[in-house]
């Protein structure tokens, strides 16, 4: 109804318009997924922009509230409470990326596994109180990740394992801004871009051409930037989030098979058609050898760039495209 | 004399040449200088800072900004994990610098540029 009534409101405010020269807005957003939420779009009057704002912060809070593994919700069966009970009727959009998140484990061979929320969590903590996890704390917890625990029949998830815990970290971001993406066009938003930290869909274009999203560099300033009009773009680093202790930095991208945060790239940046492809892209190819990166990349139609631990920048032959 | 004149114009112009040349090449590399940094708090626009001159900010007893020769960083904050203070000085378009604990994020704003950068 809410939808409906913002599709409305949006529609009236279009057809009522004189139409000035449209002017840039934008809102961001600090209360989803734990993360900055940026969101611009040209339009012809901030009530117009406001709605639109509004009805993308309701849907991005709708979604939050599903992934959220930390907090439950009245009325909501969710990732906490499944991770609670083990097995319940779910969200559409828990059943649907739980499903992809199966398929994700094997096409990244093991390297994006969301049945690995024991051990996340320990790093959680970890980042809260400024200690890495001893080994011999992750390696128990690491016996309760196996993928092949998780069964979804209907809209019911159960969990086998009771010490097994779901964390969807890796992919809800991604997913979250393409449903965000699709209700805006719903309402009428045609050209916008948004970030839901880093995951960036960008729709249409801005007056003069295409959108500009700038990739920073791991040590700071901007390496390049990409002009995109119907694409995703995403990030992931070791800058974006992390603590450090005694000299050496933590950050928050975990390999599964060494329980500790991947090494071999400073960032990798994946642009493809699909935000939450992108996302899932951008976490595997970060703990992924450039060969096997490549291949996965090129399954998907994505091209990469990925900043290597000494600094060396490797892009897939497609990636410069998209440069300016 | 005539010749020593177009000599020295020529190394005039070849200098020129050079520095243009460099110019577009880093210039490329770096992105658009940006002109305003807008601090916002919870998503609301706290303050609206230029870049062209001096200035310390108190973000509402979160963060302090500090703005000079067009850029800004932040110097302190009251967060735990004191990313926003490691991260690095920002001053091209669309540039940001986010306080996740505090909802403080500053960005780079300006004419042209980059809408994000990520």
């Amino acid at each position: 109804m809410r939808r409906l009534l913002a599709a409305m409101a949006a529609s009236a405010v279009l057809l009522c318009g004189c139409s000035p020269a449209p002017k840039k807005y934008s809102a961001v957003y600090t209360d989803v997924f734990d993360t900055a939420t940026e969101f611009a779009a040209y339009c012809d009057s901030r009530e117009e922009f406001d709605l639109y704002a509004e009805a993308l912060h309701d849907e991005l809070l709708r979604l939050h509230k599903i992934f959220d593994i930390y907090d439950e919700y009245d009325g909501l069966f969710n990732a906490a409470s499944l991770n609670k009970t083990k097995s319940g009727g779910c969200p559409s959009e828990l059943i649907e990326l739980t499903k992809s998140a199966v398929d994700w484990y094997d096409l990244s061979g093991g390297k994006l596994n969301i049945a690995l929320g024991s051990v996340l969590s320990l790093w959680h903590d970890s980042r809260e109180s400024g200690i890495p996890p001893a080994m011999e704390d992750l390696k128990p917890l690491a016996e309760h990740c196996d993928i092949d625990d998780i069964s979804v029949e209907g809209d019911i998830i159960s969990i086998k394992d009771p010490q097994l815990s779901l964390d969807f970290g890796a992919l809800a971001k991604g997913y979250a801004a393409e449903k965000a993406a699709e209700l805006l066009e719903s309402v009428g938003c045609a050209d916008f871009v948004l970030s839901v930290g880093g995951n960036v869909v960008a729709r249409g274009e801005k007056p003069g051409g295409s959108w500009e999203i700038g990739i920073s560099s791991p040590d700071g300033g901007i390496l390049t930037t990409v002009k995109v009009s119907d694409e995703a773009v995403v990030t992931s680093g070791d800058y974006q989030r992390y603590f450090e202790y005694e000299g050496v930095r933590y950050h928050h991208i975990i390999d599964p098979q060494t329980l500790m945060p991947a090494n071999l790239w400073r960032s990798v940046t994946v642009i493809c058609k699909s935000s939450a492809d992108a996302d899932a892209l951008s976490t595997a190819l970060f703990c992924l050898d450039e060969q096997s990166g490549r291949i996965l990349a090129e399954n998907f139609g994505a091209e990469a760039l990925w900043v290597s631990s000494k600094g060396e920048v490797i892009r897939t032959e497609g990636f410069e495209d998209y440069e300016k | 004399m005539k010749n020593k004149l177009l000599k020295n114009d020529f190394a005039l112009i070849a200098a020129i040449f050079v520095i243009a040349l460099a110019a577009a090449v880093f210039g490329r590399a770096i992105g658009r200088a940006g002109d305003t940094v807008e601090v916002r708090v919870k998503g609301e626009v706290y303050a609206i800072l230029p870049l062209d001159k001096p200035a310390e900010l108190d973000i509402g007893g979160l963060c302090v900004l500090k703005t000079e020769n067009g850029e800004a960083w932040i110097e302190s904050a009251v967060c735990k994990n004191q990313i926003c203070v490691k991260h690095r000085s920002v001053s091209r378009v669309g540039e940001a610098i986010v306080c996740l604990p505090s909802g403080v994020t500053v960005k780079i704003t300006g004419e042209g540029g980059a809408d994000i950068v990520i």
